[in-house]
């Protein structure tokens, strides 16, 4: 009876702990790693030094619910909002967008308020982030 | 007596290559394209835009604040007090990033931008998750 042997396996590393350990680099970079799209919003921590100009800046004011209160008034709809400052900025009557949360609302509010806003059209806008920022 | 024919080792050897050849390139993709995450020791929902368009890769160290006020500098959690001496070198002409929580109350936010600024930060980029709208 003829048994047949193998004499070749003499040249390489077998492949099984290679790929054991292939595997586990492979699963280690998959679990490590984050693939979260990341914005950012540049934000001053104080006061800038900025040149005081004759046009006033708008305070938009906004609430614990969200709302958003400019010049005595409460809009609900973000887009009429957008419209009048977009109209007020073109006129030069003001000279920027300042959003002033209350001292109780959330940075989720805040953030939504603004990206609300940017989103509308309205620029140029910065958060009011100073200590003097939290009046009712 | 019928002896079954051995298997051809070489020939499994061969059918496992075109596998470690996907598996090595999943490897490069995963360890090229991501970013390996710093996650602070506490929970954290970062409130999302939809309108920012500026993408930002996280950088190496990233000042995270839960909605407790617990804050964690480079994944370390640190105390208030030692911000100005975690930050001592950090360079004036780039700007701190921050992962903050969503339920942060804007009073905390405004004292944490004063022991901020007393750290010598002028700047800080807030970080939001991208959401389609």
């Amino acid at each position: 009876m003829h048994i047949e042997t193998f004499e070749r396996r003499k040249h390489t590393i077998s492949l099984t702990p290679l790929i054991d350990v292939v595997f586990i680099l492979l699963v280690f970079f998959m679990l490590a790693t984050s693939f979260t799209d990341w914005r950012p919003i540049t934000l001053a921590t104080g006061t800038t030094d900025a040149p005081e100009s004759e046009t006033p800046p708008a305070v938009v004011r906004v609430d614990v619910e969200g709302g958003l209160n400019y010049d005595g008034r409460r809009y609900d709809n973000t887009r009429e909002l957008a419209r009048r400052l977009n109209t007020l900025r073109r006129n030069d009557e003001i000279s920027a967008v300042i959003v002033q949360p209350d001292a109780e609302a959330t940075l989720d509010v805040t953030v939504g308020a603004l990206d609300a806003l940017s989103g509308a059209g309205v620029a140029p806008m910065s958060l009011a982030t100073g200590s003097n920022g939290s009046q009712p | 007596m019928i002896v079954p024919p051995p298997k051809r080792p070489r020939s499994t050897e061969e059918n496992v290559l075109p596998l470690i050849n996907i598996v090595f390139l999943l490897l490069i993709f995963f360890m090229l394209a991501g970013v390996l995450a710093q996650n602070p020791p506490f929970e954290l929902n970062s409130p999302a835009t939809a309108e920012a368009e500026d993408s930002a890769q996280l950088e190496r160290q990233v000042l995270a604040v839960a909605a407790d006020g617990r804050l964690a500098f480079a994944g370390e959690p640190i105390e208030r007090d030692g911000l100005s001496e975690a930050l001592a070198d950090w360079p004036d002409d780039k700007p701190l990033q921050i992962r903050a929580d969503g339920g942060i109350k804007a009073e905390s936010m405004t004292g944490l931008f004063a022991a901020l600024r007393s750290a010598g930060i002028s700047e800080v980029d807030l970080l939001t998750r991208h959401e389609e709208p």
